[in-house]
C-alpha cells in the first residue's frame, strides 16, 4: 500500500491552477492508473522549468515502490524507465528544490507519512520513444529511438533513426534537443526544426564515440 | 515464361538424354530416381508452399525491429532479440538438418515448423512485451533452420535427382517472388495503415502457407531420395553423420566458397542502403525499396535459366558467374557515388542471388547424393553461411566506422574476389556423371 499525497506547493510548479489533488490510499495499480498519465504529462512538460524536479522525485519515490513500479513498467515500458532515470539524476544535481527528499534520519517518519506525488492531467505529458519526427514542412523523418542526458541529467539530443524502408538503410541521427518542439495539438510526433536535407548528411551517432548533435537553439530551418 | 508456369520442358528433356548417355551407375538410387512422376498438384502446391512460406519469413528480417521501435522498445532490448534470434539460427542449422535427416515425413516436420513459425509472428504482432518477443524470435529461428533443409528434401523426394535442378530454379523463383511482393507489400501497409498492420499481414501468409503444403500428396515424396540416396539415414547417428560428411572434400570447398560469398555479401546492401538515405535527399525511402524488391524480381526471372544451365553447362560456371556478379557490385558501390547508380548495381544481386539459390541445395544434393545425409549437408553448409554472414555486418561496420564505406566495400569486393578464385582453383564440377557426355 502507498499513500499518495499531493500538496499545492508540488502541483504550484507544474503552473496548471486546476490540478486534482487527492490525498488516498491506494494500491499498486491504481497509483499506476495516476501515475502513467503524470508521466506522459511530464515528458511534454519537460521544458517549462526546473521546479520541476519535486515532481520527478515524487515520481521516482513512487517508481521505487515495488507494486506501483511493477505495474507502471506493464503499461508503459519504456516512459517508466525514462522517467525513473531522469528523475535520479536530477535529484542528485538539484538537492535544494525544497522537494522533499527523505533523509536517513527522518527515513522512517517519512515511511509513516506516505510518499508524496503529483497528480497530472494525462494529456499533457507522453512518451517519447518511438514518436514520429517530421521536419517543419511536415516530412516524416523516422522515429526516436533514444535520449541521451549529460552526466547532470540533463537531456542533450534525442536519436532518430531516420530514413531506410522496412528497417534496411536508415542512419541514426543525434538532434540537439532544442531542436525538437512538441506540439500540444498532435499526440505521438514531435517536429524538428531541421530539414531532411540537413538531417541526411548528419554523421552516424554511435555510442561512446564524441557525438555530434546536429542543430541547436539558433538553428534554422 | 511457358516453363516458367508449366514445368514442362525441362522434365520432358531430361529423361531422353539420360537414355543416350552412359551406362548407369549401380546402386539402388539408380532405380528409384529413374522416373519420379509428381502430380501436377504437387508441383504446383509446392510452388505455392514455398511462396507464402517467403512472405512469412520476410517479415522476420529487418522490419522486427522498426516495429519494435514503434512499440516504444529500447534499442538495447531490441539488439539483444535480434542477437539471440541470430544465434539460434547459426547453432540450429546442424541440428536441423539432422532433424529432418531423421524424419519419417518431411512435410510433418515442414508443417509443425511453419505453424511455430505463425504462432510466433502472430504472438509478435499481438502483443510485443519482452518475454514473447524474445520465445518467439527464438522459434522463428528454430523453425526456418529445418524449413531450408525440408523445402529440398522435398523437392528432391518429389521429383529425384534428374529433374532436380529445373525444381531448385523454380523454387527460388517463388521464394523470391514472394519475398519482393511482401516488402512491397508490408512498406505499403506500414506507410498507409500501420507498422503492426504490415507485420499482422506478414503473419497471416502462414494460412496460405499451410494449406498449400497439405495439397502436396506425401506418397509422392520418396522419403530415400529426400535424405540423399538411403532410406533410413541419419537415425540417432548425426555426430558420425557429420564426421563422414567432412570427408567430402568437394563439401567441404563448397561450403568454404559459400562462406566467403556471405562475408562479401551479407553486408553489402545495408552499407549501400545508408549510402543512399546519406545522399539522395528526396527519393531516399524508394531507391532503398526498389534495392530490396528488384533484385528480387531479377532472381525470379533468372533462377529457372540457372536451373536449366546448371543440367546443361555443369555448375562451375555459374558459380563463378555469381562470384564474378558479387565482386562487380563491390566494386561498383565502391566507386559510385550517384545513388540512382547504386541502386542499378544492386541489380547484380539478383544475377548473384538467383545462381546461389539454386546451387546451394544442387550442389549439396550432387556431393552428398550416397550419403543419405543430404539434409543434414545443407545444414552445415547453412551454418557456414551464418558464419560469413555474422562476421561480415561486424567487420564491414568496423571498417565503414574506422574509414569509410568505399574501403568496406573494397575490402568486400576482396573477399568476393577470393571466393571467385577458390572456385575457379579448388572447385571441381559436381554435376553427376551421366549428365556430362
Amino acid at each position: 500500500m502507498i499513500e499518495v499525497r499531493s500538496s499545492t506547493q508540488r502541483t504550484r510548479c507544474l503552473q496548471r491552477p486546476n490540478l486534482p489533488t487527492v490525498t488516498a490510499k491506494m494500491n499498486g495499480r491504481e497509483a499506476a492508473a495516476i501515475l502513467v498519465p503524470s508521466a506522459r504529462r511530464f515528458l511534454c512538460g519537460w521544458r517549462r522549468g526546473k521546479e520541476e524536479t519535486a515532481v520527478l522525485v515524487a515520481l521516482a519515490l513512487l517508481g521505487a515502490q515495488a507494486p506501483a513500479g511493477a505495474a507502471t513498467r506493464n503499461l508503459q515500458p519504456i516512459a517508466g524507465s525514462f522517467v525513473w532515470r531522469l528523475a535520479q539524476a536530477a535529484s542528485e544535481s538539484q538537492p535544494n528544490t525544497g522537494a522533499p527528499t527523505p533523509r536517513d534520519d527522518d527515513k522512517n517518519k517519512a515511511e509513516k507519512a506516505g510518499v508524496p506525488a503529483t497528480v497530472v492531467d494525462g494529456e499533457q505529458l507522453e512518451s517519447v520513444l518511438g514518436i514520429e519526427a517530421l521536419s517543419s514542412t511536415g516530412d516524416n523523418m523516422g522515429r526516436i529511438v533514444d535520449i541521451i542526458v549529460d552526466r547532470s541529467g540533463q537531456i542533450r539530443a534525442a536519436i532518430i533513426d531516420f530514413g531506410g524502408f522496412l528497417g534496411v538503410g536508415s542512419r541514426k541521427i543525434a538532434v540537439d534537443w532544442r531542436s525538437l518542439h512538441f506540439d500540444p495539438k498532435k499526440a505521438g510526433s514531435v517536429v524538428v526544426n531541421l530539414t531532411k536535407d540537413q538531417l541526411r548528411v548528419a554523421p552516424v551517432y554511435k555510442a561512446a564515440e564524441p557525438v555530434v548533435m546536429i542543430g541547436g537553439p539558433d538553428a534554422k530551418p | 515464361m511457358s516453363d516458367f508456369l508449366g514445368a514442362g520442358p525441362p522434365r520432358r528433356k531430361l529423361p531422353s538424354r539420360a537414355e543416350k548417355g552412359s551406362p548407369a551407375p549401380p546402386g539402388p538410387d539408380r532405380q528409384r530416381t529413374s522416373s519420379p512422376s509428381p502430380s501436377l498438384t504437387s508441383r504446383r502446391a509446392l510452388d505455392w508452399f514455398v511462396f507464402f512460406l517467403a512472405d512469412v519469413q520476410t517479415g522476420f528480417g529487418a522490419f522486427v525491429s522498426v516495429y519494435l521501435t514503434t512499440e516504444k522498445w529500447t534499442q538495447t532490448d531490441i539488439g539483444l532479440v535480434l542477437t539471440a534470434g541470430a544465434v539460434v539460427g547459426l547453432v540450429g542449422q546442424i541440428p536441423g538438418g539432422a532433424i529432418v535427416d531423421a524424419a519419417r515425413s518431411e512435410r510433418w516436420v515442414a508443417a509443425a515448423a511453419v505453424a511455430a513459425v505463425g504462432i510466433s509472428a502472430f504472438a509478435l504482432a499481438m502483443s510485443p512485451i519482452f518475454v514473447i518477443v524474445f520465445s518467439s524470435r527464438i522459434l522463428q529461428a528454430g523453425a526456418s533452420c529445418v524449413l531450408g533443409p525440408a523445402i529440398a528434401a522435398i523437392s528432391l523426394g518429389l521429383v529425384g535427382s534428374k529433374g532436380i535442378s529445373a525444381r531448385l530454379g523454380r523454387n527460388a523463383s517463388f521464394a523470391s517472388l514472394g519475398s519482393g511482393l511482401a516488402a512491397a507489400g508490408m512498406g505499403a501497409c506500414a506507410y498507409y495503415i500501420s507498422d503492426r498492420a504490415a507485420f499482422i499481414l506478414a503473419a497471416s501468409m502462414t494460412v496460405p502457407a499451410l494449406f498449400a503444403l497439405f495439397q502436396i500428396r506425401t506418397h509422392e515424396i520418396d522419403p530415400a531420395r529426400a535424405h540423399g540416396g538411403v532410406a533410413k539415414s541419419g537415425q540417432g547417428n548425426a555426430i558420425a553423420g557429420l564426421l563422414s560428411l567432412f570427408e567430402i572434400r568437394p563439401l567441404l570447398i563448397f561450403a568454404g566458397c559459400v562462406a566467403l560469398f556471405q562475408l562479401a555479401n551479407a553486408a553489402m546492401l545495408p552499407l549501400a542502403a545508408s549510402m543512399m538515405t546519406l545522399r539522395s535527399s528526396k527519393f531516399a525511402t524508394i531507391l532503398v525499396a526498389t534495392s530490396i524488391v528488384a533484385p528480387q524480381l531479377v532472381v525470379a526471372v533468372l533462377s529457372p535459366w540457372v536451373g536449366r544451365k546448371a543440367e546443361l553447362w555443369g555448375r562451375r560456371p555459374l558459380l563463378v558467374l555469381c562470384f564474378a556478379a558479387l565482386a562487380v557490385r563491390g566494386l561498383l558501390f565502391a566507386f559510385l557515388i550517384n545513388p540512382y547508380l547504386l541502386m542499378a548495381a544492386q541489380l547484380l544481386d539478383g544475377v548473384s542471388g538467383a545462381a546461389l539459390a539454386v546451387l546451394v541445395p544442387l550442389i549439396i544434393a550432387d556431393v552428398s547424393g550416397k550419403t543419405g545425409h543430404f539434409n543434414l549437408a545443407q545444414g552445415a553448409v547453412g551454418c557456414a553461411v551464418g558464419v560469413g554472414a555474422s562476421i561480415s555486418t561486424t567487420v564491414a561496420g568496423y571498417v565503414s566506422d574506422r574509414f569509410d564505406s568505399p574501403t568496406a566495400f573494397l575490402m568486400m569486393a576482396g573477399f568476393g574476389l577470393l571466393g571467385l578464385a577458390a572456385v575457379w582453383l579448388a572447385m571441381p564440377e559436381t554435376r553427376p556423371n551421366e549428365e556430362r557426355d
